[in-house]
C-alpha cells in the first residue's frame, strides 16, 4: 500500500489532534505542553550555563549575557531551560525574569519588584519552598553554624545535631518547625539579625527584621509588599514594624529601591547564592528614555550586585538598531562582551521538534502511528530545503497538515488577535501571582482601550503624582455619529463639539490611605470643576479600599459628586494585564500568522485595527464598558 | 575551621602546586588527616566513595562540586567542565608529550565526557591540532587568549600532546558544501567581503543592506542567497521591520515556502573556504 491510498484517513486523525497549530511559547514560568527539544539551540545553552557557573565561582567577576535571536528561535523555550537547570542545581542557584519596564523614572523600583516577584515563587518541584525561604534559612543556618562552632556553651550534643540536620537539609528549620519552639526561634533570630548586622553593615536591621518575617504564612505578602517597594497601609507598617513609605518622594522611592537591592545583592553573595536575572521582550523598550532605565539596571547589577548574573534576551534587529546605538557605549560593551546568538534548527533538529510534537498525539498505543508518521515524513522532507527557524519548522508542519481539499480561509489579522488575546489572559491566569497590582500595566491597558475609541479624543496623561488619563468622550447617540467625530477637538473653535464630556480617569495600586486620600481630593476638585465631567477610580481588587481607612469621607464625597469606583476581581483584571501581555508579544514580533500569501507578523496596526473593530465581545467582561456608561 | 574553608584550603594547595581543580576522594581523605575527617564526620577507618559524598554533599554550595571519573570520584571546585579539562591541558602540556590513555585515567570524568569537553575545545579553537602520517594527532597550540567569560589572559604557546585520531564525521552538509560549485568563486567571495564589510559584530546583517552594498541585479544576488542557504552558510531570519522603510522592506526577501526574511547571519569565512 502505497501512502498516497490512505492519505484520507492519515490527515482525519492529524486534523482532529493537530499538534502543529500552537508556535509560541508562553512565558519561562508556565509549563509547557510539548516536550523542549534539548538539541535546539544546545550550544547557546552550553555557553549560558558556563557563564552561569563562572559566576557561582567568582561572583566579583562581572558579568553580563547578550542573547540574540529573533522572533521564533526558541528564547523563551531557552529561557524555560534555563529556569530548569537553575532548579535542578541544588537550591543555589536562582532565577528571575524580568517583564519589560514601563516607568522609565523607576527602573530600580521594576528591577526589585521584579526580583521579589520571582523570589517568592517555588524553589523547584521537589521543594514546597519559595526562592527567598531559601535565603532566610541559609541565614539562620549561618547563624546557628556560627553559634555551635564558635561558643563553647552552644556546642553540645543537642545543638550539634541540630546543626547537622540543618547542613544536611537547609529547609529544617521550615520543615521541622514544630520542633523548634517558637521562643527560640525568636531568639534565634533576634541574635542572628545582630550577629549579621554587626558583620554586614550595610544591611539595615529593619531589612533582616522584615526578611524573617516571611517565614510567617500570613506575612509573606506584606513582606512582599515591603521589600519590593510597595506603599503599605499604616496597620501593615505596624505590623511589620516599619515606617510608612506614603510621604516619600518618586526620587526617594527609587533610592530605597537601589539601597533594597545592595542588601539583597549582600546577603545573596554571602550566602552563595547566584541569581540569574533575565530580561525578556525588550524590544517593547522603544523610547530612549526607557533604554536608559534599562542601562541603569545593567550598570548596577553588574557593578553592584556582585552575585547577579543578568542575561538579556533580544531580536538581534532590536540590538542593533537600537540598543547599541545609545550613546551609553559601557552599558552595550558590557552585554556584548558575552554575545551568544542562537541559531535555526538543522535539518535534523527539525525532525526531532516535529517528532517530539507527532508523539503527543499518540500517547496511547495507536495502530496507525507509523503509518502517519511516514505520511508525514516523507511530506515534510519535500517541504524542509533550509535551516528554519524552530517557529518556521512548525508552521511548515502545521501547512502540511492543513493543506488538504478542505483548506480552511485565513483568518484575518483582527480573529488571529482576539485568539492571541485569549491565549495572553491564560498565561496571565497561569502566573497570577507574578502580575501584582501594577498601576503602569493597568494604566497601558487603559491607553490602549482609550486610544483605539472613536468617541474618545484629546487624551493625554494627567499631571500630577498619580497615574491618570484625561480627555473628552462624546456622546454618539444624539446629534453626532461616529463618523463625525474628528481625531481631535480644534483648539481654535472646541465649541464645535458642544456635546464634549471631560473624563479623568485614576489607577491606584497603593494600599495606604494617605495616598488614597490625595487621588481622592484630586478627583473631588475635578467633579466640582467639571460638574458634568466622568470621573472613575480605577484599582486592582488586591488594593481595594478597606473600611478601616481614614478617607472614606472622602469616598462619600466623591461618589455624591458623581464619581465612579471601578474595582477590577481577579477575573477581570485578567483582561487588562493580558492586554498588556499581547502589547507586549506584538512589540517582540512573537505573533505570527499566516495570511494567504506568506506569514505575517503581526503589528501595532493589526491591534489597533483588533482593538476598534472587533473588542467589543470583551469590553463588558473587562469592565472597560463601564467608564462611559451613563445611568 | 568551619569544613568548607578546610576543603578550600585543600584545593587551593593542589591547585598551586598541581595546577588541578580538582582532587580524588582517595588523596582528600589523606590530606583531611583525622581532624579533617572528623570535622566531616568521616570516623570509619576507610570509608566508601559513597560514604565520603554523603559527608561532603552538605558543604558543596556554588563553591565545589563532585565530578566522577571511571575508578573514582573527585571533589572539584565548581567550574564549568571545559575550563578543568582546559587547564589540565595546559599544565601537561608544558611538562611534555603523553598519550591520550594517560590523560583519560586522570580525568576526573569518564572517557566520553572527556573526548566530548575535548572536542569542544577544539571547536571552540582554544586548542589546535595537526595529524601526522600515521594519524596521530600532537596539539599545537593553546590558546590562552580565549575565555568565554570574556576575560583576556597573556597568550602562552605550548606544543606537544598526542591523541587517537579520530576521523570527523561528515555531513551532508559538508558534503554538499564541497560539491558546490554552483555560483562563480569571485560572486561567493563578493558576497563574503560585503557580509563582513557590514557585519562589524553584529552577527545579523540585514538583507537589503547586503544588496544596496553589492548592488547586483535582484536574480544573481537571491540565487547566490539561496545556494549559500541550501548549502547551510546562511540562514535567514524575519527581522524586525517596525523601524524599516517600504523600500528596506520591499528590499528583503521571501523565500519559496513564502516566509519573509529581513536578515541573515552566515558560518565563520574558516568554515567556507
Amino acid at each position: 500500500m502505497t501512502s498516497s491510498t490512505f492519505l484520507p484517513d492519515v490527515l482525519n486523525i492529524l486534523q482532529k489532534r493537530n499538534p502543529f497549530v500552537d508556535n509560541a511559547a508562553a512565558s519561562p514560568w508556565s509549563s509547557s505542553v510539548f516536550p523542549d527539544v534539548l538539541s535546539i539551540n544546545s550550544k547557546p545553552f552550553d555557553e549560558i550555563t558556563y557563564l552561569i557557573s563562572a559566576k557561582a565561582y567568582n561572583p566579583e567577576q562581572p558579568l553580563a549575557g547578550l542573547i540574540l535571536g529573533e522572533a521564533g528561535m526558541g528564547k523563551t523555550h531557552l529561557l524555560q531551560r534555563i529556569l530548569n537547570y537553575c532548579r535542578n542545581l541544588d537550591t543555589t542557584t536562582l532565577f528571575v525574569f524580568v517583564k519589560p519596564l514601563f516607568d522609565p523614572d523607576k527602573p530600580l523600583h521594576h528591577l526589585l519588584q521584579e526580583i521579589v516577584l520571582n523570589l517568592s515563587k517555588q524553589i523547584s518541584n521537589k521543594y514546597s519552598f519559595s526562592q527567598f525561604e531559601r535565603l532566610v534559612a541559609e541565614i539562620m543556618r549561618d547563624y546557628v553554624r556560627y553559634r555551635v562552632t564558635n561558643n563553647t556553651a552552644d556546642n553540645t550534643p543537642n545543638n550539634q545535631r541540630f546543626l547537622k540536620q540543618f547542613e544536611s537539609d537547609v529547609f529544617h528549620i521550615f520543615t521541622n518547625q514544630q520542633k523548634v519552639s517558637s521562643k527560640s526561634m525568636e531568639i534565634i533570630e533576634k541574635e542572628a539579625v545582630n550577629s549579621i548586622h554587626a558583620q554586614v553593615p550595610e544591611i539595615s536591621k529593619n531589612f533582616l527584621n522584615v526578611i524573617f518575617q516571611y517565614k510567617t504564612y500570613e506575612k509573606q505578602g506584606l513582606v512582599r509588599d515591603w521589600i519590593k517597594g510597595g506603599i503599605l497601609s499604616d496597620d501593615d507598617c505596624e505590623l511589620l514594624g516599619v515606617k510608612s513609605r506614603a510621604n516619600l518622594s518618586e526620587k526617594a522611592l527609587e533610592q530605597e529601591s537601589r539601597e533594597m537591592l545592595l542588601s539583597l545583592g549582600v546577603l545573596f553573595q554571602r550566602y552563595r547564592l547566584t541569581v540569574v536575572v533575565c530580561f525578556d521582550q525588550l524590544d517593547n523598550l522603544i523610547d530612549p528614555e526607557l533604554v536608559a532605565g534599562f542601562a541603569t539596571m545593567i550598570h548596577l547589577l553588574v557593578n553592584d550586585l556582585s552575585s547577579m548574573l543578568p542575561l538579556a534576551f533580544t531580536r538581534a534587529d532590536s540590538w542593533n538598531e537600537r540598543f547599541k546605538k545609545y550613546s551609553d557605549r559601557a552599558f552595550s560593551d558590557r552585554l556584548e562582551c558575552n554575545k551568544i546568538p542562537l541559531s535555526n534548527c538543522t535539518r535534523e533538529q527539525a525532525k526531532e521538534l516535529v517528532t517530539a510534537r507527532l508523539d503527543t498525539v499518540f500517547l496511547e498505543k495507536d495502530t496507525n502511528e507509523n503509518l502517519v508518521k511516514n505520511w508525514f515524513y516523507e511530506q515534510f522532507d519535500t517541504k524542509l530545503n533550509a535551516d528554519l527557524s524552530p517557529r518556521e519548522v512548525i508552521c511548515l508542519a502545521n501547512r502540511i497538515i492543513r493543506n488538504s481539499d478542505s483548506i480552511p480561509v485565513p483568518l484575518t489579522p483582527s480573529e488571529n488577535l482576539a485568539a492571541e488575546y485569549k491565549i495572553a489572559q491564560e498565561t496571565v491566569m497561569a502566573d497570577f501571582e507574578g502580575w501584582d497590582p501594577e498601576s503602569e500595566y493597568l494604566k497601558k491597558a487603559l491607553e490602549l482601550w482609550l486610544q483605539n475609541r472613536k468617541s474618545v479624543l484629546n487624551i493625554k496623561e494627567g499631571k500630577g503624582k498619580y497615574t491618570n488619563w484625561t480627555g473628552y468622550f462624546v456622546p454618539t447617540t444624539n446629534n453626532v455619529t461616529d463618523e463625525e467625530i474628528p481625531e481631535e477637538i480644534p483648539e481654535k473653535n472646541p465649541e464645535k463639539i458642544p456635546e464634549k464630556i471631560p473624563f479623568f480617569f485614576f489607577i491606584n495600586t497603593s494600599k495606604n490611605w494617605l495616598v488614597v486620600s490625595a487621588i481622592l481630593r484630586r478627583a473631588i476638585e475635578f467633579l466640582n470643576e467639571n460638574p458634568n465631567g466622568r470621573c472613575v477610580y480605577i484599582a486592582d481588587q488586591r488594593c481595594n479600599f478597606s473600611p478601616k481607612w481614614k478617607a472614606n469621607e472622602l469616598r462619600e464625597e466623591f461618589e455624591r459628586l458623581g464619581g465612579i469606583f471601578l474595582i477590577l476581581d481577579p477575573v477581570t483584571v485578567v483582561y487588562w494585564y493580558g492586554l498588556v501581555a499581547l502589547s507586549w508579544k506584538i512589540g517582540n514580533g512573537d505573533i505570527l500568522f499566516e495570511t494567504e500569501q506568506s506569514l505575517k507578523t503581526a503589528t501595532e496596526k493589526d491591534l489597533a485595527v483588533f482593538l476598534s473593530d472587533q473588542f467589543e465581545p470583551f469590553e463588558s467582561q473587562a469592565g472597560f464598558d463601564r467608564l462611559f456608561k451613563f445611568s | 575551621m568551619e569544613p568548607i574553608d578546610l576543603l578550600d584550603k585543600i584545593l587551593t594547595q593542589i591547585k598551586q602546586k598541581e595546577g588541578k581543580n580538582y582532587i580524588s576522594f582517595a588523596a582528600l581523605l589523606s590530606k583531611l588527616g583525622k581532624t579533617g575527617r572528623k570535622l566531616l564526620d568521616l570516623t570509619e577507618t576507610k570509608p566508601t566513595v559513597s560514604m565520603t559524598e554523603k559527608s561532603l554533599r552538605p558543604y558543596l554550595g556554588s563553591a565545589f562540586m563532585i565530578l566522577k571519573g571511571s575508578r573514582t570520584s573527585f571533589l572539584a571546585f565548581k567550574l564549568p567542565i571545559d575550563e578543568i579539562v582546559f587547564e589540565v591541558l595546559r599544565i601537561k602540556f608544558q611538562k611534555g608529550s603523553f598519550s591520550p590513555a594517560q590523560l583519560t585515567q586522570h580525568m576526573p570524568m569518564k572517557k566520553d565526557e572527556f573526548i566530548a569537553c575535548f572536542n569542544r575545545l577544539l571547536e571552540a579553537k582554544r586548542i589546535t591540532v595537526s595529524v601526522n602520517a600515521e594519524f596521530k594527532v600532537t596539539v599545537r597550540n593553546v590558546d590562552m587568549s580565549r575565555s568565554t567569560t570574556g576575560s583576556t589572559t597573556d597568550s602562552t604557546t605550548t606544543t606537544a600532546v598526542t591523541t587517537t585520531y579520530q576521523p570527523p564525521i561528515l555531513t551532508t552538509r559538508s558534503q554538499t558544501f564541497v560539491s558546490s560549485v554552483l555560483s562563480p568563486q569571485d560572486d561567493r567571495r563578493q558576497f563574503r567581503e560585503a557580509f563582513d564589510e557590514l557585519d562589524k559584530g553584529r552577527i545579523f546583517v540585514r538583507i537589503c543592506n547586503l544588496r544596496r552594498q553589492l548592488g547586483w541585479d535582484e536574480e544573481r544576488f537571491n540565487s547566490l542567497l539561496r545556494q549559500f542557504r541550501t548549502e547551510g552558510i546562511v540562514q535567514l531570519h524575519t527581522g524586525d521591520i517596525s523601524s524599516m522603510s517600504e523600500e528596506e522592506i520591499a528590499q528583503s526577501f521571501t523565500d519559496e515556502n513564502n516566509f519573509f526574511y529581513v536578515t541573515l547571519t552566515m558560518k565563520p569565512q574558516t568554515d567556507i573556504r
